[in-house]
């Protein structure tokens, strides 16, 4: 790696970074009660970005040989696009760091023998499979990753950085034959294996869940109040603000820029909205990001009032604020972009129960299946979903998609529980074709006045 | 390293698969109206299967590595497989397909540029608030693939991309508009059409219009039926067959769609991104028809499901880093024989371009569910205006039963369809 160091000391360029990424994997799936595929595998790789006259060059490469060819041709690159470039760009200022990070690890998965994997696994999945007879399939998914980052810079910087991932889910398939229906036992880790352990119980209530859902009605379409849960509230939160925050959105965009200034009321009083990189064992935590910068953690709304932007040192020096450590990239193929990390709604003094109470027609949805955003509208779907009559609990119902404008939506927001928790699912998150990304985020109950339910008329 | 590795296999008295792609990128992009620059980059990598009593196992390599350990690496987890009753292709036969284009190789980046600027100084004469992106990309990939039973071919391709999106923003409006083509023939790209669609939803999306929630037709257009047939393609694999989940197991004959949809997955396809002469597996590809007037005649296999269900293979697709599935290639919908100004001229609809969280909707159970994106309410032949906080909600194997067909069809990237007009949908709104 010194070789590396030795090679971003150019004196020809305004900046040069090398992104070295070596890891190896690990991954197994199971359909039904058949062991799809159990594979590992290793993978080197690696980029060179570097700025000349305000103007990027990117190439990335499996070959390290080529290394210094590279570097080169990136320069090159760069200097032959100066000229038709109009929008020149710059960095943020960051002090030159150096640092070696050891992963955290708790309780490895490396260390476990495939054996035991695939035993534990299959155990899942015959466990949900001889739940009950309309269990017609289990889909069960498991990964780990293991990867060293080696970050050098011509300012000086060297970040060496051990980072692991572990995640994955058991999908009960339920049917009747007419209709299926899924339910989800999400995992995931950046410290320890023992999220995928220990899973028995919560897998045979969800495949009773899915087996449920069979005989419960979709909802009638139309807007309620509607109670969301801890995952849900973290989708929502990560798909109406988190995505709306990062800085490559705003900042060519005067409009947004005035939309998403530091200091407009954004949202309703009670709500405080984090970004960070910092809670350990989540896969959202980061020490250092794809720039080598030290990731801090970004309060987006406080208070109601927004406070921050995610950043990478482009988006940074355009927008005059500091870098907060977002840049990522999903592997060495692509440049970093301000990405979430760990986004989460803080606990606020309400109880869910309150909040029941308080509804005479509505909606309580629970559990994820993932989200989406254009910016202004979002759309996230619920696992499983009751629906709230004069302030009670009553049926079971299927399928709801909750969608609506979120603007309005964080504005509507009018209660916020005490019972805040991050739960990570094996999933990720993806933009730009970067997917998917370890992010993680969490919520309490959160009780919004007006959202957009999807069902039969 | 083809000798090596047959070689290698063998003295292990097992089969085996060595699969290997190479690919060169290149994108030129524009963001936010500018010229940003040009992402390059070389990958390569190979993986390798071997099977030795009906088990299987995969290990695969990026960068820097030796044969003999991905190998070693693949016979360590064959243990744990379940048992495979499919032989490596020893295919001789493999039909001639246009999927190269040196063009597209050779093409400078100045080219690129200039249709860049073009098509961002076009949308912004329409609409100049907007803000443009623009990124043409293009992948030389080479892939070979060597069994121990004797296949060993590789082919050459190209895939070409062009994407626009405009995206214009007020408080509590944005309007994002986005397009794509892909092809693997420089010839074939339809600028044109990428242009009209700009000008059409920048014209619609003048003034919002707001819908009651209730039954209204759909008409999905040709940019908004990859949406629509997520739960389709889903239900058709294979794969899901058997296990359980498609809802069209045990269903090939019997009339399952409309009577007037046919729709036909074609690797054959001149020109399409998603066309080669032989599979991830190297099985030889062939156009399949899946269903016929309403007919379900086939599913989508790679060679396990063949094996499994007795039908035809042909459409496995795999990354280096993963194992083969079955998947789609290019897949062409059949026109139909009502003209679109005939479809918009019905008293009251909605015309959707884009769908926002289907893919995390029910679709293994048939369900299309999702925010309007893009879309207009029409009522007799004219558009009111962009409908916004409206959730469509149904299910294809109800709904898509007697449905209306465009004779115009465009093609996209992997569809070339007509629009799609569907009577009787659930819509949500406020």
């Amino acid at each position: 790696m010194e070789r590396i160091r030795a090679l971003t000391k150019r004196k020809d360029v305004d900046y040069l970074e090398v992104r070295v990424e070596k890891g190896t994997e690990s991954a197994i799936s199971l359909q039904g009660k058949d062991v799809e595929t159990v594979k590992q595998g290793n993978f080197l790789g690696g980029n060179v970005r570097v700025l000349v006259d305000g103007v990027w060059g990117f190439v990335y490469f499996t070959n390290l040989d080529e290394l210094p060819e590279k570097i080169d041709y990136a320069i090159g690159q760069a200097k032959l696009m100066a000229k038709f470039v109009k929008n020149k760009t710059g960095l943020a200022y960051v002090p030159p760091t150096e640092v070696k990070i050891k992963a955290n690890v708790v309780k490895n998965p490396f260390d476990i023998p495939l054996e035991d994997k695939v035993k534990m696994f299959t155990r899942y999945a015959d466990l949900a499979l001889s739940s009950d007879k309309r269990i017609i399939n289990v889909r069960v998914q498991y990964k780990d990753k293991f990867k060293t980052l080696y970050f050098a810079n011509s300012e000086g910087t060297y970040v060496e950085q051990e980072i692991l991932d572990i995640g994955g889910y058991i999908v009960p398939n339920a049917s009747d034959g007419k209709i299926t229906e899924s339910t989800i036992v999400p995992f995931g880790s950046s410290e320890t294996f023992e999220v995928a352990e220990n899973l028995e119980e919560e897998i045979l209530e969800k495949s009773k869940l899915a087996v449920s859902l069979l005989g419960a009605e979709q909802p009638e379409g139309g807007e309620y109040p509607v109670i969301i849960d801890q995952d849900l509230g973290g989708v929502f939160i990560h798909e109406a603000f988190g995505h709306l925050s990062e800085a490559d959105f705003i900042f060519e965009n005067e409009k947004l820029k005035e939309i998403m200034r530091i200091g407009n009321k954004i949202g309703s009083d009670i709500l405080n909205v984090v970004d960070t990189g910092n809670i350990r064992g989540k896969r959202g935590a980061l020490l250092y990001d794809d720039e080598g910068v030290k990731t801090v953690s970004v309060d987006l709304i406080k208070n109601g009032i927004l406070s921050g932007h995610l950043h990478t040192r482009e988006t940074a020096f355009k927008m005059k604020e500091k870098p907060t450590g977002n840049a990522r990239a999903i592997n060495f193929k692509f440049a970093p972009i301000p990405r979430m990390r760990t986004t989460y709604i803080k606990g606020g003094n309400g109880t869910f129960d309150s909040f029941v109470k308080d509804i005479k027609k509505g909606i309580y949805a629970k559990g994820s299946f993932g989200g989406q955003t254009n910016g202004e509208l979002f759309t996230f779907v619920s696992e499983e979903a009751y629906l709230i009559e004069n302030g009670k609990i009553t049926k079971l119902l299927r399928d709801v998609s909750l969608s609506g404008n979120v603007f309005k939506t964080l504005k509507n927001i009018v209660g916020v529980a005490n019972d805040f928790s991050i739960r990570d699912s094996g999933g990720g998150c993806g933009k730009s074709g970067q997917w998917p990304l370890p992010v993680s985020h969490g919520a309490p109950h959160i009780y919004i006045s007006k959202v957009i339910v999807g069902g039969k008329r | 390293m083809k000798e090596k590795f047959v070689s290698l296999v063998k003295s292990r008295g097992a089969t085996g698969e060595l699969f290997e792609i190479k690919t060169k990128h290149r994108s030129v992009n524009f963001e936010n109206n500018h010229f940003k620059g040009i992402d390059e980059g070389e990958i390569s990598g190979f993986a390798v299967r071997v099977k030795k009593d009906g088990k299987m196992g995969f290990s695969y390599a990026m960068g820097d590595a030796r044969l003999e350990d991905v190998v070693n690496s693949a016979f360590e987890v064959l243990r744990f497989s379940k048992d495979y009753m499919f032989e490596f292709s020893s295919e001789k036969e493999i039909p001639e397909v246009k999927c190269y284009d040196p063009e597209i190789e050779k093409e400078s980046r100045e080219d690129a540029m200039d249709l860049g600027e073009e098509l961002v100084e076009y949308v912004r004469s329409l609409k100049e608030e907007m803000k443009v992106n623009f990124s043409q990309s293009s992948d030389i990939i080479e892939e070979s693939i060597i069994t121990t039973n004797g296949f060993d071919r590789s082919f050459k391709k190209t895939v070409k991309t062009i994407s626009l999106g405009g995206f214009y923003t007020e408080e509590n409006n944005f309007l994002e508009i986005y397009a794509e083509q892909s092809r693997s023939l420089n010839n074939l790209f339809d600028i044109e059409t990428l242009k009209e669609k700009f000008k059409t939803d920048i014209l619609a999306s003048k003034n919002n219009v707001s819908v009651k929630s209730g039954a209204y037709p759909v008409i999905f257009t040709p940019f908004a039926v990859s949406d629509l047939m997520l739960p389709l393609l889903v239900a058709i694999n294979g794969k899901n067959v058997i296990s359980g989940v498609s809802l069209l197991k045990g269903k090939l004959t019997k009339e399952v769609l409309s009577h007037n949809f046919t729709l036909i997955d074609n690797p054959l396809l001149s020109g399409g991104a998603f066309s080669f002469p032989f599979d991830d597996e190297g099985t030889s590809a062939a156009r399949k028809e899946l269903i016929s007037k309403g007919q379900l005649l086939n599913y989508l296999a790679d060679r396990d499901v063949s094996s499994r269900l007795g039908i035809r293979g042909g459409n496995a697709q795999r990354s280096i880093t993963s194992v083969p599935v079955p998947s789609s290639s290019n897949l062409l919908i059949q026109p139909g024989d009502v003209s679109v100004s005939d479809m918009l001229s019905v008293e009251r609809a909605i015309l959707v371009e884009s769908l926002m969280g289907v893919s995390m909707g029910n679709i293994s159970g048939g369900f299309v569910t999702g925010n309007v994106e893009l879309g207009y309410l029409v009522e007799r032949g004219k558009i009111l205006g962009r409908v916004k906080n409206a959730m469509i909600n149904l299910n294809i194997f109800d709904k898509l039963k007697d449905i209306a067909l465009s004779k115009e069809n465009i093609w996209v990237s992997k569809f070339i369809s007509p629009y799609i007009y569907v009577p009787d949908v659930s819509v949500s709104s406020k």
